[in-house]
């Protein structure tokens, strides 16, 4: 009896098959217990984001980082300035002599002022009640 | 492919070789649908398994040997008589219309139940799955000797064991 035509000859015998039933029992309950899984997150949209980003990670990171200072100089020039008068335009000569004048005026006005006395307090007018008490004890 | 759709892909294209492989260890029938129901379990609720698998069918062949230690290891500490019970199973091979081969089948399925469980992964891997060593090794665990002289016992029982039938109707 040779080895390779015994081997041969065993390889040949066909094994029972599988019972039909038990596919749609075995897949049902692999369904069922698939579905009872603690965590129903599916990783599929993440893989499918991964697949597709992973061929150029670098390329891709240059990319977010090139919108990332575009959005940084839009942000940038949105900011309101503080108002400035560099912007305005320089005033004229006549403008700043009338400035000058008026400087001058009331530079003056500061420095003189009016010397008013002030007002004699008036003999004849109403005391108060208590100085007009006084003045009739002593009468 | 949605998982649903992988599983029966998976069912379709290896449960006739799991259930062989499995049926050949438990040597019963209602174990090995338990068998397969575990295999198919796993992969429904760790998709992943078969990503880092370089060959789908050796490596459900893995899970499904694994599967069965356990459950023959349980079932033989439960009943101690399974083992004698086992080797008094009906064939594992399918009816053949000629008596001689049907001789012979059901002369190979008992000298298979014969062998030590070990010795019958290796055969089966072998000759009914055309594995190489190395990936039965892998499958089972083993190292790549240990696969090699399994086989070679394992041969050297059943052509023992099979001769004078074999001589008879060759």
């Amino acid at each position: 009896m040779k080895n390779d035509e015994f081997e041969q000859r065993l390889q040949r015998q066909p094994f029972r098959a599988v019972p039909e039933e038990w596919r749609s029992e075995i897949l049902q309950s692999a369904h069922l217990a698939r579905c009872l899984l603690p965590s129903t997150f599916d990783s599929r949209p993440l893989n499918w984001w991964r697949a597709w980003l992973w061929p150029n990670p670098r390329a891709w990171a240059g990319l977010a980082a090139a919108w990332a200072a575009i959005l940084v100089l839009i942000i940038a020039n949105r900011a309101p300035e503080p108002a400035s008068t560099a912007s305005l335009p320089a005033p004229s000569n006549q403008i700043l002599l009338v400035l000058t004048e008026q400087r001058r005026m009331l530079a003056k006005l500061i420095e003189s002022p009016t010397q008013t006395p002030a007002a004699e307090p008036n003999p004849a007018a109403p005391k108060p009640r208590s100085q007009r008490r006084l003045e009739f004890v002593t009468a | 492919m949605s998982v649903a759709e992988d599983l029966e892909r998976l069912y379709d294209a290896h449960a006739q070789a799991l259930f062989a492989f499995v049926l050949g260890l438990t040597r019963d029938e209602s174990e090995t649908r338990e068998v397969l129901q575990d295999v198919f379990l796993k992969l429904a609720r760790q998709s992943e398994l078969l990503a880092g698998a370089r060959e789908e069918r050796a490596f459900l062949l893995h899970l499904a040997h694994n599967a069965s230690i356990d459950r023959v290891r349980r079932r033989e500490t439960r009943e101690p008589s399974y083992k004698r019970l086992a080797c008094e199973m009906t064939s594992l091979f399918a009816p053949a219309l000629d008596p001689d081969e049907q001789a012979l089948r059901d002369a190979l399925s008992e000298a298979l139940a014969e062998l030590p469980a070990e010795q019958r992964a290796v055969v089966h891997l072998k000759l009914w799955e055309g594995l190489t060593f190395e990936a039965i090794a892998e499958a089972l665990g083993i190292p790549l000797f240990t696969a090699a002289s399994r086989y070679r016992y394992a041969l050297d029982k059943l052509r023992k064991r099979l001769r004078p039938l074999y001589e008879e109707i060759k």
